[in-house]
């Protein structure tokens, strides 16, 4: 993994670890799953956890999805959420993606060829931006824009769609 | 729990693979030197010949997967469509451009290895390549010593020498407007474009005049104009449209081998193998002449050159079923 992913990921491992969302959790948090569609049409579903620290909204998102011609992938994100009376925003500063290749075959420096793996894949740093419809924060909408780095030479837009459900919120 | 189960349904449908006795129909990705690159494996492998797919410019290995490829040559044979480095959903991380061209050779060799190791190594192969395509199998041929590997080469409008294109294009369109302002209603712009083809020297001004030549012979109907709304929901749904013209934004080898000002002429007398070239007569992007140039070098002791008609730079397009038999003919003959 790059520096980037790692810092990333260490970042995201401090925000669950963090004392504050320890305490958030037990009091303000909620569950939300959707379907979470790749460019609209390759499938896959997210889980969202929301929760509210020191009247600022941070979401915690696990995605899934896959291209049947190619590929599939994990995406995990971190960020804020900025609810409006039917609008909201998400700022995604922090994220991870990991495309998952079935049948690969690595090529070593002196041509010899692997065995095939079904897990093989390559991480990028992935940070977001959303913009969605919601109400009363119980059903959403929203699309999603990433972008993954680095990615070939240079990076790689990302576009998601997904809708979904809160499927947990505690009473207070 | 329930809503998990709805989500995650549709997704388990699509995941399915299909599989039958004497067809394969799977995608497999080879790694090599930073990048992961995708393999679109489809058809009969009854008879064990597979017919590797190199797409040109700004181009992906599945836009050949309609018409002739699925319908005629998938009957037959395997094809393998390959999503070249840094192009349509090849992704990875690699930094360097330098020697691009080269590093696209190695990866056929890599590709080749592949398929021998996963569909065994009694495989008979064939390279096909496209464009640019062309280019960088002659050059897999060349510099990876594949000649041993491959029982024939199909060169589709091969672009294998740069520097001899922008006046081959200019003297094409010049011989095409004097053929068509005896025969067309448009007399005038075609006699406009001839005047224009031979005082330009620009190479951006003769790649639009190649273009106002398209659409005129569109519009005299001396070529079949494709269907476009096919191409645009193969490139949709087949295809992810994003990553494809993105990677053609940020990473163009076309423009590395027009830079470099890369010609295969001088080795092309190395090559030895069955070889076949077809050309559209009205390619004014690689037009059929700078083909017949490299053609006449080749050491080859089969080889064919045949010119389609009624094409201009995609004659599996354009004439499927002439294409679909030229092409099955010499890998008969050479299986």
């Amino acid at each position: 993994m790059k520096t980037s992913t790692w810092i990333a990921l260490v970042s995201i491992s401090c925000f669950l670890l963090n004392p504050d969302f320890s305490y958030a959790q037990k009091s303000n948090t909620s569950i939300n799953i959707a379907y979470f569609g790749n460019n609209f049409w390759n499938p896959g579903a997210q889980f969202q956890v929301n929760s509210t620290i020191k009247n600022n909204v941070h979401h915690l998102q696990l995605s899934f999805f896959t291209d049947p011609q190619s590929h599939s992938a994990l995406l995990i994100n971190y960020g804020i959420s900025i609810y409006k009376k039917t609008f909201y925003f998400e700022v995604s500063p922090l994220g991870l993606f990991r495309s998952i290749l079935r049948n690969t075959y690595s090529i070593s420096e002196n041509g010899s060829v692997s065995e095939p793996s079904n897990f093989s894949g390559n991480w990028y740093y992935s940070p977001g931006l959303s913009i969605g419809i919601h109400k009363r924060r119980r059903f959403h909408t929203k699309l999603q824009f990433q972008i993954l780095t680095p990615y070939n030479s240079t990076l790689m837009p990302l576009v998601n769609w997904s809708i979904g459900y809160r499927i947990y919120q505690p009473k207070i | 729990m329930k809503y998990i189960i709805i989500l995650l349904l549709p997704i388990l449908f699509v995941c399915c693979t299909k599989e039958s006795s004497n067809f394969i129909d799977e995608t497999i990705h080879i790694r090599h030197q930073g990048a992961t690159m995708p393999a679109y494996v489809h058809g009969n492998h009854s008879e064990k010949i597979f017919i590797v797919v190199l797409h040109g410019a700004g181009s992906y290995g599945l836009a050949f997967r309609d018409g002739v490829f699925r319908n005629q040559l998938e009957q037959k044979y395997v094809v393998v469509y390959f999503d070249q480095r840094a192009q349509s959903m090849a992704e990875g991380n690699f930094h360097s451009k330098e020697q691009l061209i080269s590093t696209m050779a190695s990866d056929v060799d890599a590709l080749t290895k592949v398929l021998k190791k996963r569909y065994g190594s009694d495989l008979k192969l064939f390279l096909m390549g496209h464009s640019l395509g062309g280019l960088i199998s002659a050059e897999s041929l060349l510099s990876m010593d594949l000649q041993t590997q491959y029982l024939g080469w199909i060169n589709v409008d091969g672009l294998l020498d740069v520097p001899s294109v922008n006046n081959a294009r200019q003297n094409l369109i010049a011989v095409i407007g004097d053929e068509q302002q005896a025969n067309s209603s448009m007399a005038d712009e075609w006699v406009q474009l001839r005047n224009d083809a031979l005082s330009t020297e620009d190479y951006d001004g003769t790649l639009k005049l190649a273009s106002k030549t398209i659409e005129l012979l569109y519009k005299d109907e001396v070529i079949p104009k494709p269907k476009k709304i096919d191409k645009i929901l193969q490139a949709t749904f087949s295809n992810n449209p994003i990553n494809w013209f993105i990677s053609n934004f940020f990473n163009q080898p076309a423009s590395i081998a027009i830079k470099e000002n890369y010609s295969l002429l001088p080795q092309l007398t190395a090559i030895e193998i069955p070889s076949l070239f077809i050309y559209g007569k009205y390619d004014v992007s690689v037009p059929p002449n700078t083909g017949r140039t490299a053609f006449l070098l080749i050491s080859s002791q089969e080889k064919d050159f045949v010119v389609f008609d009624q094409s201009i730079h995609h004659p599996h397009d354009t004439e499927p079923d002439k294409f679909g038999s030229v092409v099955s003919e010499f890998i008969e003959k050479h299986k």
